[in-house]
């Protein structure tokens, strides 16, 4: 398993070494239209051709991957951190508070939260600047994410508080800030990065679907997502260079769980 | 329960209500409509403008079984309801059951041939990989390979049952007595059905109540991209169309199902099931 | 309506798939021998299962009320007319009404009806249904837009029937085309007691799933026989599906289970074209137009230099000239596009003014142009005469793939003369609301589907105290001397019968428009369909309905 750790570490280093700056070394920007050569087929100037303006798709790939792994892990973060204080909160104190969790969670799972995005969207001036506007959304995104995490969070303490070694910490004398510091919390810790990974595909794949009904990343910046819609033509698997976005990020993500995986075994 | 699904139709009416667009017609744009016909279309739209009258309306029809009715669809919703409904519960049916079938026998192995490293990590990396899938690419790839609705929930579902109940399973079949029931010689069958999964059980159940849970929330963009017609496809069309009555009923109908498998999960919701991975 | 929830009541019960058998059993009560009748030829009918897509839920089924793309194909297939505009040929054909003559000038029509004609419960069709069609069409609290056409404020239109089998139609004034107004108006049974109720056309309506399909089953009763004889249609049924994917539309299509596509996006027309060359049919330029207009109503909340960017004459054709139209035709629209010069498409060959061309693509011309406004360059900026960067927003509705594209290229075409656009995608509600309500908008991209030919089709947008004139709707009184005349023009080509002097007329309104370039027309797709090999007779018209305009002579051989 190490061997694999490794080639995880070595594989998302990589992508995010070429993520960082592809403005150094992609050969086009990601705007650049080369009106000649619409919808092109791979070859050596454009690796995974061009999209349907002439866009050097693979320049775009790793522009998007610089947006889309800021913004997705961003959000994520966000409920997750939100995930924590409330279902942490709801755990720890238990009782009524633990009932309200409970109850809003099933209430905030139920409600279709577009509407609210498309509120928000319609209060931004319309020459916000694009990535202002969807890291706007994104953040909304990820606060309005925090339920379903913190139903897991609060399980997780409520499990903790009956375990033993959280009563022997108890016994001990430890103080309650010691023991949420030493025991609760880095015991937690796993289960919210496993709702933190799980999280990140999910928010890719949301403003994927969020640029279908105009609240996406505007043109001509490009993410996964937006990539992702060239998909939607149901295309043949010949035209392999389209799902290079959905490859990459399974691997991706893929890779970010196998490092989990070594997280979660010195837990 | 009941409060949980009222505040969830309310708070839906009024998102719905106050979201931009709520009270247009896309007919409004028609250049064939004389300014006359404009008028009454948008008078038309503005007489739905009050939520709290719309539903309070609504609920008064509710307890006589009247649902309401579909602008988009010009259909009564418990009509459409019935309608759909069959569609998606088989979708359901399908994707849980093979879900539950694949995680559980591709979980099992892992539990029973413990040195089984090469399996146990190919298993758990293809499952890895397919969590990564968003369930929208997922339905885009099946589509063209001409698989069914329930089989891209099924490949969207099965690698999170997978990924819980092999957490489950494993430490399960390290427990003493089921070292001490393999010395005494009995089956492989007997180990699992009698001596494995029983302690799993109140897991298991919890799993399979959420996991009731997690697949609506999936079936709704899976069947918006398969043009499938069931009522994930009802509530994005309604959406789409700021249909507010159907998006309360579905907001309803939701609510209540979350509400049910979460109270069935109990207390034994996703987290705990993780315990065992640091055990190994 | 209440027939569909007896219908959906009956689908209930396990028998989805026998609509037809539903609707047989309503028509049972008003005429036992059209039953028999019914059954007989149901009995009788060959041909097969034709399938295609609709992409919306029909807003209404009531004919006279239909307006979107849906319930008009709907409208089509089920409903009879006096008199069809062929959609090849665009003559009018006589349908109900056999032969008609127009007299006092055309301020009268004279309709001869056909004879022999059943609706679907055996009643005969006389003048008796016309005048009651009219009657029902001409309700004040309808609010049919079909309506519209017929009304003038010179006083109201007269209907007399003149005996069984002839009706006169008498306006208060000549009318131009007077036999072309009845292309839309369904012929419905005096003394029918719901609407919609079975019509003339070639397909009834058998059953109906809210959101998934329609089914339409022969009309036995149909009227219309084929050259050699035989009775019309063809085909037993034709199933519509409800399909807003359009992607998936045409993977159904080449797995074979549709056997249309009436609308193809330049997309997926390539791509069929390049699979299978036969199935994919490029009928020409369409009456439809792409445009984008900058919002100059003062009750916009706009900031005072957009205002006047906007109201710029010079800016508004700097912007025109910096768009390379040649390159949104052959880029987004891979080529199966032309050009627009205004708002007259090329294919409507009667009041199409060839002398306006369309803006020739120069940067440099709309550099100069701008200059000369009092706009400057500066690295690479456009700034207006106070130093102000020029930026504005274009909106469009999302999802519309040729249309996201389109902005993207318009982007990069003003990025050249230092314009900065930022495009926003909206969901169409939020778009409607914005370019109808609040005007909180800057530019707008959109387009305009299905216009008829006639310049009246544009009179709810060209007049200036319209809803929906884009640039500024519904003013007062006309705030430029070019609107006023575009008024007067428009409304001397309305009350005219005189085609000369409408065409001069409507001419000038083009030249007009393309000189102040209110809007900025960019292009006229071409009609793009499908049709698979199985069906046969299918001849596409780049006119609405593409392909099933002729429904009753298509054939599925062999199924």
């Amino acid at each position: 398993m190490k061997v694999v750790r490794g080639c995880a570490l070595v594989f998302l280093s990589l992508v995010g070494m070429a993520a960082i700056a592809p403005e150094w070394w992609t050969r086009a920007r990601y705007d650049t239209q080369f009106r000649d050569r619409p919808d092109a087929p791979p070859s050596r100037a454009f690796p995974l051709g061009t999209d349907a303006l002439g866009r050097d798709r693979w320049a775009r790939l790793w522009y998007g991957t610089r947006i889309s792994l800021t913004l997705a892990p961003a959000a994520a973060l966000v409920s997750c951190a939100a995930a924590a204080l409330a279902g942490g909160g709801a755990g720890w104190m238990g009782g009524f508070l633990d009932g309200a969790l409970q109850t809003a969670s099933d209430l905030f799972l139920s409600l279709p939260w577009f509407f609210l995005l498309l509120m928000v969207r319609a209060f931004l001036p319309l020459n916000a600047a694009p990535l202002a506007s969807i890291a706007l959304t994104f953040a909304l995104l990820g606060a309005l994410g925090w339920a379903a995490p913190a139903r897991v969070v609060c399980a997780a303490v409520r499990r903790i508080k009956t375990s033993e070694f959280f009563f022997q910490a108890q016994a001990a004398g430890c103080r309650a800030a010691r023991v949420l510091w030493r025991q609760l919390l880095p015991n937690v810790a796993p289960v919210l990065w496993a709702q933190f990974w799980v999280a990140v595909p999910a928010y890719i794949l949301a403003e994927a679907t969020l640029g279908m009904l105009g609240l996406g990343i505007a043109e001509p910046l490009p993410s996964w997502g937006g990539m992702l819609r060239e998909l939607e033509g149901a295309p043949s698997f010949r035209q392999w260079w389209l799902f290079a976005p959905a490859v990459l990020l399974a691997a991706v993500v893929t890779s970010l769980q196998a490092i989990l995986s070594r997280k979660e075994d010195s837990v | 329960m009941v409060l949980i699904v009222l505040a969830a139709g309310f708070i839906c009416a009024l998102l719905v209500r106050y979201a931009p667009g709520a009270l247009v017609d896309e007919r409004e744009l028609d250049p064939h409509l004389s300014e006359e016909n404009l008028a009454a279309l948008r008078a038309e739209k503005a007489s739905d403008a009050s939520v709290n009258a719309n539903f309070i309306r609504y609920l008064r029809g509710a307890v006589h079984g009247d649902l309401g009715y579909s602008e988009s669809n010009r259909a009564p919703i418990a009509a459409l309801i019935a309608d759909r409904a069959p569609e998606t519960l088989r979708e359901l049916a399908i994707g849980l059951g093979g879900a539950w079938l694949i995680g559980l026998a591709a979980a099992i192995p892992a539990g029973r041939w413990r040195n089984a490293h090469l399996y146990d990590g190919l298993s758990s990396a293809a499952a890895a990989l397919l969590l990564s899938v968003p369930a929208a690419v997922a339905a885009y790839v099946c589509l063209l390979a001409g698989l069914t609705s329930g089989v891209v929930l099924m490949i969207v579902v099965a690698p999170k049952i997978f990924r819980f109940a092999r957490n489950l399973i494993v430490p399960a079949y390290g427990a003493p007595h089921v070292f001490m029931a393999r010395a005494r010689g009995l089956s492989e069958s007997r180990i699992l059905f009698a001596h494995v999964l029983p302690p799993s059980a109140p897991q298991l159940l919890a799993l399979a109540a959420a996991s009731v849970s997690m697949a609506i929330g999936a079936a709704i963009p899976i069947e918006a991209i398969c043009e499938v017609p069931g009522l994930g496809r009802l509530a994005w069309q309604a959406a789409l169309a700021r249909d507010l009555p159907v998006l309360v009923n579905v907001t309803m109908l939701v609510a209540l199902a979350t509400t049910v498998a979460m109270t069935l999960a109990g207390a034994r919701p996703w987290g705990e099931e993780r315990k065992p991975e640091a055990t190994r | 309506m209440k027939q569909f929830f007896y219908l959906l009541k009956l689908a209930h019960n396990g028998l989805a798939g026998r609509g037809h058998f539903a609707q047989v059993s309503q028509s049972f009560d008003a005429a036992p021998g059209g039953l028999c009748a019914l059954l007989l030829f149901a009995g009788l009918a060959g041909g097969a299962d034709l399938r295609f897509a609709l992409h919306g839920e029909p807003k209404t089924l009531d004919p006279y009320l239909a307006a979107d793309e849906s319930a008009d194909a709907v409208r089509y297939l089920t409903e009879g007319v006096l008199i069809r505009i062929n959609r090849l040929t665009r003559q009018a054909d006589p349908e109900l009404a056999e032969s008609w003559k127009i007299e006092k000038g055309g301020a009268r029509i004279v309709l001869r009806l056909r004879t022999g004609v059943k609706f679907p419960n055996g009643a005969a069709f006389t003048s008796a249904d016309v005048v009651e069609s009219f009657h029902r069409l001409l309700d004040p609290a309808l609010h049919a837009p079909v309506a519209d056409s017929f009304k003038t404020d010179k006083g109201a239109v007269q209907i007399q029937a003149q005996g069984p089998a002839a009706v006169s139609v008498e306006f208060p004034a000549p009318v131009a085309g007077i036999e072309r107004m009845f292309d839309e108006v369904a012929m419905i049974r005096a003394g029918a007691t719901q609407q919609p109720e079975p019509g003339l056309g070639p397909f009834l309506i058998a059953e109906r799933k809210p959101g998934v399909s329609i089914l339409l089953k022969r009309n036995p009763m149909y009227w219309k026989r084929d050259s050699d004889g035989s009775p019309l249609p063809k085909v037993d049924d034709i199933r519509l599906d409800i399909e807003e994917n359009r992607d998936l539309e045409l993977l159904r299509f080449r797995r074979g289970e549709i056997q249309l596509i009436d609308k193809l996006s330049p997309e997926l027309y390539e791509k069929l074209a390049a699979d299978s060359p036969g199935a994919a049919v490029d009928a020409g330029p369409t009456t439809d137009v792409e445009f984008l207009w900058f919002n100059q109503s003062k009750r916009a909340p706009l900031g005072a230099p957009s205002r006047e960017w906007f109201a710029s004459t010079a800016f508004r054709q700097a912007v025109s000239e910096a768009i390379n139209r040649a390159d949104l035709c052959r880029v987004a629209y891979r080529g199966h596009a032309s050009a627009a010069s205004g708002p007259v498409s090329p294919s409507n060959k009667l009041w199409f003014n060839s002398a306006v061309k369309p803006p020739a693509f120069d940067p440099g011309l709309a550099i100069k142009r701008l200059e000369s406004a009092g706009f400057h360059l500066s690295s690479g900026t456009l700034r207006d005469s106070r130093g102000q960067a020029v930026e504005f927003s274009l909106i469009t509705n999302a999802g519309s793939k040729t249309r996201e594209r389109m902005a993207a290229m318009i982007q990069a075409d003003l990025a050249r003369i230092g314009i900065k656009v930022n495009v926003v995608t909206l969901d169409f509600p939020s778009l409607i609301e914005r370019i109808t309500r609040t005007l909180d908008y800057e530019a707008c991209l959109l387009g305009l589907v299905d216009i008829g030919e006639d310049p009246k089709e544009w009179m709810n947008v060209l007049l200036s105290s319209a809803s929906n004139h884009p640039w500024n709707p519904a003013e007062k009184s006309p705030e430029t001397a070019w609107e006023a005349e575009i008024d007067r023009l428009m409304l001397a080509q309305a009350a005219s019968a005189d085609t000369r002097e409408r065409k001069k007329d409507f001419d000038r309104v083009q030249e007009i428009l393309r000189e102040q370039a209110p809007v900025i027309y960019l292009l006229h797709p071409n009609a793009l369909a499908a049709v698979s090999p199985r069906a046969k007779g299918v001849k596409v018209s780049p006119f609405l309905p593409h392909t099933f305009w002729d429904a009753e002579r298509l054939r599925i051989p062999g199924s």
